[in-house]
């Protein structure tokens, strides 16, 4: 009935007539703002916070760390964040204060008349610091996660070899630049400590500001305010922002809304990991790869957060969609005096994956073979086992993408033709064709989902209509209307009564976070679950076997009709009925984290990229023009919704491939400003060519699995892979700006 | 204090701000009408775009101050009843044009601007007019095919 | 802040005199972006955007003169404009994006003096003059006479940029403007190359170059126009023209991009135009 079918989403309505309200958006009487004061080095000793007695400072509300009340740390994975420095810094901008004031503009008044007095110390800044480092001193460093794979016998494999291929590779920084700058209002009502904000995970912000506060879980209240764009920039960095307004809040007896302006948001919060990324691979004449053996670093910033899951999914992809049968890979999270990088879809993958994608084209570039030949011949498939030993057993349509991309986007005839392309005098821009295939796995990795114990729930209530209660969040991908579909096909009913109100932690029970591409894959399958159990629910209360159909029940033995309303009243007049469910974790869905082996994802999607660009001989630019791309998902409940996603987030990898320089300099970061930070426009778009392939997921709603971060894992390396079609030169660093391809051809004396 | 009477959304309204009070902060702030979104505050993601005596303006980059009496405003909370406005809004639904919704108040009001210009504009003219309106969420195809569809090229 | 919005040319000037230190605001674009990030606003403001003496498109005697109020969008749409000069039209079409072209005007692209600016360069090679007024005086001066140093220029405090004197070339063999940003729209010049060329059979009769986002201000090449006037564009002679062009053009590393990258590409925005 709708799972498949391109429906309007639900929310749709309200966005387009600016009805819907942000958190920004948001009043309250007496209400103040709040600011950040911060630290002014990247790494030292806090001597004191200097206010400036000139200043009449009690028209604000200032908060330091002396005044909280529970742990001055920040939960994330270890509770290694301070909530607000009392002694040590470890990266500028670092919190030490907070203001609150009467309107933004006094706030930053206040701001400027209090100084933060600090004892500089050497700090460890950049990729290339932190490689240098790690090749020269590695007991320097501080490593927050150092997983390893090995598998099968690297010497034999690199003996056996006929040619080896050794490449570095550097990716940087990127920021999320969601459109809605980070935003949460606290306050307190009826003895509980409220936080609405623009929040992915409800459940992570809750446990967060109860710890920093003091109290018990139950007396924070979390809700979701509408969210206008996160990309995983709000996975994290809300427990940190949450737990500043909550202790504004708190000493100035008010709410308190802290939203941050654009600098400030570039500035201090989340980025994607920086990464290097070092192989060395062993290969046949015809392109087979027999062994890899590969460093992995990444930049992790200067506290723990969520690097180690970071680390480990991007370290789980490194191999992309090839079946090697030898593999050595060590990788490391470096401690480091920049604020620290945090979630941003692909979550590890995109940083991985462009090495080893542009890793193949240099294969392919160096042998003479052609880039689709190289990757055909080492694709994985139902039964391959990977190099941490997961054999794949399911749902596997990664040669399916890369021959239709191929086909559709005539590669083989381009690539040969653009090689050829003569240094005339009469060209004035070279054309390049590049090709990447890609994997994301679904879900949470190794035993994540089994510790989550996630759990859904299902209200059909007095009115008749079914609420979905779970703390997934939309924020823009369409879980709002996905869900919908679900389980409105699910019990046959119609859509129209199907509700989903937005997340509050005191109304809907723990079903995870909503990241790492499994809210569709585990939280759908939970209401489906839930769905099953309401209607045996209504048939042991009744029984006999009910149908449902168009929004009545009926007794298939006593032939009796019934809405669902009479049935609420029947059954649970007061409440409504309500179903929970945990997820069912399959018991065969083993991880062994400490030697870092089993099934780390139990299901993948795929995809297969092309980008076709123009590079002009004389200032070096590069012009993407056509983007073709296949991607493998499962089942799209939602064709029109997922188009939409997976277009979206290829954009998304075109700007971190080519345009989106995010450098830090002395600690601070640069280019911090939408002046300065450069996202594709409308004009920057190529001509686009999206098409989906489903090969069902036996455990996924409908066959469905993950889809939103695997686009953002093939378009920078497809990209890097044109240029090199077009130039003939390799570049490994990414964005490939044309100061980058300058400075490369110049190092190579090609310039 | 400054006080102005402006046309907004068709309706004659009184207004009183300080003098350093951007037309955003009026709009958003004593008038509520909160549709019109703060990005970036320096005229680079459009997501505060507004119709000034019929000409697509950016609402952060104007001194509230500068608007004489008399100056009609449009926003995005009074294109609803205009049918181009309808028409561009039913159109975004259909072809998805919207995922997040921060930057659809902009887009819409630059695609009306557009329209009122332009009756049927092709893909490089849509492109253009649309270049100051960032997204980040739908890549922008859904868009220009939201556009065709607002035309009837599609 | 104290704000002044006087009505007429007269008014102004009145205000003016009593407030020598007051910003001046003519579409916003540049002054409000900067009040935003340094989270500040002057103390006065008078703005000059009442002032319709000021916003104006004409042609007398060969000469365009454009008002110093007209937007980015008027000029790019401006008949008399698309066809006596059309190459301003069309770098006047590439700055920001179209809201931002409908409330920026050229008097605040010039007055502004930031290096990168994109109608400073085209305005160069059409040999362009400014107008300053005064209460009591008019002056002109040339458009490469106006910058001093870098968002520095010999405006006095009691003068104001009334219009742009821009002579209609009567022939002309090539007119170009160039300009390489971070994106294909709404960016700010890298470089900028704006180049006017007629020859006289194979020979250069007179050419006039100008670059922006190379130098503190927007600058004319003169040395290499120097260089190349009376000779034909033979390979090694459009070679050593970017030779002389390397030699003294010291641009620098910043937010953007890099002094490597700047001269690479101002050499290659300069072949490009010195090619056929």
């Amino acid at each position: 009935m709708y799972v498949g079918k391109s429906i309007d989403r639900v929310d749709g309505w309200d966005k387009v007539t600016g009805k819907l309200r942000f958190i920004a958006d948001y009043k309250m009487p007496d209400m103040l703002y709040g600011a950040t004061v911060r630290a002014p080095v990247a790494k030292g000793r806090l001597k004191s916070i200097v206010f400036d007695p000139k200043y009449d400072f009690s028209k604000v509300v200032i908060v330091t760390a002396k005044d909280i009340p529970g742990e001055n740390f920040v939960h994330i994975i270890k509770d290694d964040m301070p909530c607000l420095v009392s002694e040590r810094i470890n990266y500028l901008g670092e919190p030490v204060a907070l203001i609150a004031a009467k309107s933004p503009t006094q706030a930053y008044e206040a701001l400027r008349h209090i100084r933060v007095e600090a004892e500089e110390e050497p700090a460890l800044i950049g990729i290339e610091e932190i490689v240098r480092t790690y090749k020269r001193e590695p007991q320097n460093l501080t490593y927050f996660y150092e997983p390893k794979i090995i598998k099968g016998d690297l010497k034999s494999g690199f003996d056996e070899a006929s040619y080896i291929v050794e490449s570095e590779f550097y990716t940087g920084f990127q920021e999320h630049l969601y459109l809605e700058p980070q935003g949460i209002l606290a306050y307190k009502k009826e003895g509980k400590f409220f936080v609405v904000g623009s929040l992915q995970c409800p459940y992570y912000v809750r446990p967060a500001v109860a710890k920093v506060l003091g109290v018990k879980d139950e007396d924070v209240v979390v809700v979701q305010a509408p969210i206008g764009g996160a990309f995983g920039g709000k996975e994290d960095y809300p427990s940190l922002l949450a737990a500043h307004a909550v202790l504004l809040s708190k000493k100035a007896n008010k709410p308190v809304l802290m939203v941050y302006d654009r600098e400030e948001d570039i500035s201090f919060t989340t980025k994607r990991h920086p990464s290097y990324v070092y192989h060395k691979a062993g290969v046949m004449k015809d392109g087979r790869l027999v062994a890899l053996d590969s460093i992995i670093l990444f930049d992790a910033g200067a506290y723990t957060t969520l690097s180690p899951v970071v680390l480990a999914r991007g370290t789980l992809h490194s191999c992309s969609v090839y079946s090697i049968p030898n593999v050595r890979i060590v990788a490391k999270a470096v401690r480091s005096n920049v604020p620290p990088p945090g979630a941003f879809r692909g979550f590890g993958a995109p940083q991985t994956l462009f090495a080893m994608e542009a890793l193949i084209d240099t294969i392919a570039h160096r042998l003479k073979l052609n880039p689709y030949e190289v990757r055909r011949k080492n694709l994985l498939k139902v039964g391959s086992e990977m190099a941490f030993g997961q054999v794949l057993k399911e749902s596997v349509g990664i040669d399916r993408c890369l021959d239709r991309v191929v086909a559709i986007s005539d590669f083989k005839k381009k690539y040969e033709s653009y090689k050829k392309q003569g240094k005339g005098k009469d060209v004035t821009t070279l054309k390049g064709i590049g090709l990447a295939t890609v994997l994301h796995g679904g879900s949470f990795t190794g035993s994540g989902e089994m510790i989550l114990k996630s759990r859904g729930g299902l209200r059909l209530n007095k009115d008749g209509l079914v609420e979905i209660l779970i703390a997934n969040t939309e924020m823009g991908q369409g879980v709002l209307t996905i869900m919908s579909q679900i389980v409105a096909d699910r019990l046959n009913i119609p859509m129209e009564m199907v509700r989903f109100p937005l997340p509050d932690t005191s109304q809907v029970p723990n079903s995870g976070p909503t990241v790492a591409s499994r809210t569709t894959m585990i939280v759908g399958r939970i209401l489906t679950l839930c769905c099953d159990e309401l209607i045996s629910t209504i048939e042991r209360h009744y029984n006999e076997k009910i149908r449902i159909d168009k929004g009545n029940v009926y007794l298939t033995s006593s032939k009796k009709r019934l809405s669902l309303k009479d049935v609420v009243k029947d059954i649970s007049p007061e409440r409504g009925i309500y179903i929970e469910k945990e997820y069912d974790f399959p018991p065969d869905q083993v991880w062994d984290e400490e030697n870092f082996k089993g099934i780390a994802y139990p299901v993948y999607s795929w995809g297969a990229v092309v980008v076709e660009v123009e590079v002009d001989k004389f200032t070096y630019t590069v012009k993407p023009t056509k983007l073709y791309a296949v991607y493998e998902i499962g089942k799209a409940i939602n064709p029109k919704a997922a188009i939409g996603q997976l277009e979206g987030g290829m954009i998304q990898s075109l700007g971190y491939g080519l345009m989106e320089k995010c450098e830090v300099k002395n600690g601070r970061f640069f280019q911090n400003r939408l002046q300065t930070y450069i996202i594709p426009t409308a004009e920057d778009i190529p001509e686009m060519q999206t098409e989906i392939l489903e090969i069902p997921y036996s455990r996924g709603p409908y066959g469905a699995k993950g889809i939103g971060e695997l686009p953002h894992n093939g378009v920078a390396p497809a990209l890097r892979n044109a240029v090199l079609n077009a130039l003939g030169v390799e570049i490994n660093e990414i964005p490939i700006t044309p100061e980058r391809i300058v400075s490369t051809m110049k190092n190579r004396g090609l310039l | 204090m400054i006080k102005r009477r402006w046309k907004i959304n068709g309706k004659i309204t009184q207004v009183e701000f300080s003098e350093e009070m951007r037309l955003i902060d009026v709009l958003r702030g004593p008038l509520d009408l909160v549709g019109t979104k703060e990005g970036c505050g320096e005229g680079e993601c459009g997501a505060c775009s507004v119709i000034v005596d019929g000409t697509l303006k950016l609402s952060c980059l104007i001194l509230a101050a500068t608007l004489n009496d008399g100056t009609e405003i449009l926003t995005i909370e009074g294109v609803e009843s205009t049918p181009l406005g309808k028409r561009i809004q039913k159109a975004f639904i259909t072809a998805n044009a919207v995922q997040c919704g921060f930057c659809t108040p902009g887009m819409v009001m630059a695609t009306y601007y557009l329209l009122s210009k332009v009756k049927k504009p092709d893909r490089e003219t849509i492109k253009s007019m649309l270049s100051g309106n960032l997204c980040r969420c739908t890549g922008y195809k859904s868009i220009f095919e939201a556009v065709d569809i607002a035309t009837g090229r599609r | 802040m104290e704000f002044f919005s006087p009505k007429n040319i007269d008014e102004f000037f009145k205000v003016r005199e009593r407030y020598p230190d007051a910003v001046l605001l003519a579409g916003g674009t540049d002054l409000m972006a900067q009040w935003h990030n340094n989270r500040s606003t002057p103390e006065r403001v008078i703005s000059i955007s009442n002032l319709k003496e000021l916003s104006f498109i004409k042609e007398d005697r060969g000469i365009i003169e454009i008002g110093a109020l007209t937007t980015h969008t008027e000029i790019s749409e401006n008949k008399l404009i698309k066809k006596g000069i059309p190459v301003l039209a069309y770098a006047a079409s590439l700055i920001g994006a179209p809201a931002i072209r409908n409330m920026g005007t050229i008097g605040g692209n010039i007055a502004n003096a930031s290096p990168a600016a994109d109608l400073p360069p085209v305005l160069l090679i059409y040999d362009s003059s400014l107008v300053l007024r005064s209460k009591t005086q008019l002056r002109e001066l040339k458009l490469y006479e106006f910058y001093k140093g870098y968002k520095n220029t010999v405006i006095k405090s009691d003068e104001i940029i009334y219009s742009i004197k821009v002579p209609i070339p009567d022939a002309v063999d090539k007119v170009e403007f160039y300009k390489v940003g971070t994106r294909q729209a709404q960016s700010i010049a890298k470089v900028s190359l704006a180049g006017f060329l007629k020859k006289e059979k194979k020979e250069v009769e007179v050419v006039r170059l100008a670059a922006g986002s190379v130098a503190p201000v927007p600058i004319r090449l003169f040395e290499v126009e120097k260089y190349i006037t009376g000779k034909p564009l033979t390979r090694s002679v459009v070679a050593d023209a970017c030779d002389t062009l390397l030699r003294y053009l010291k641009p620098i590393s910043d937010v953007r991009s890099t002094e490597e990258y700047r001269k690479i590409a101002m050499k290659g925005l300069l072949l490009k135009f010195l090619q056929k």
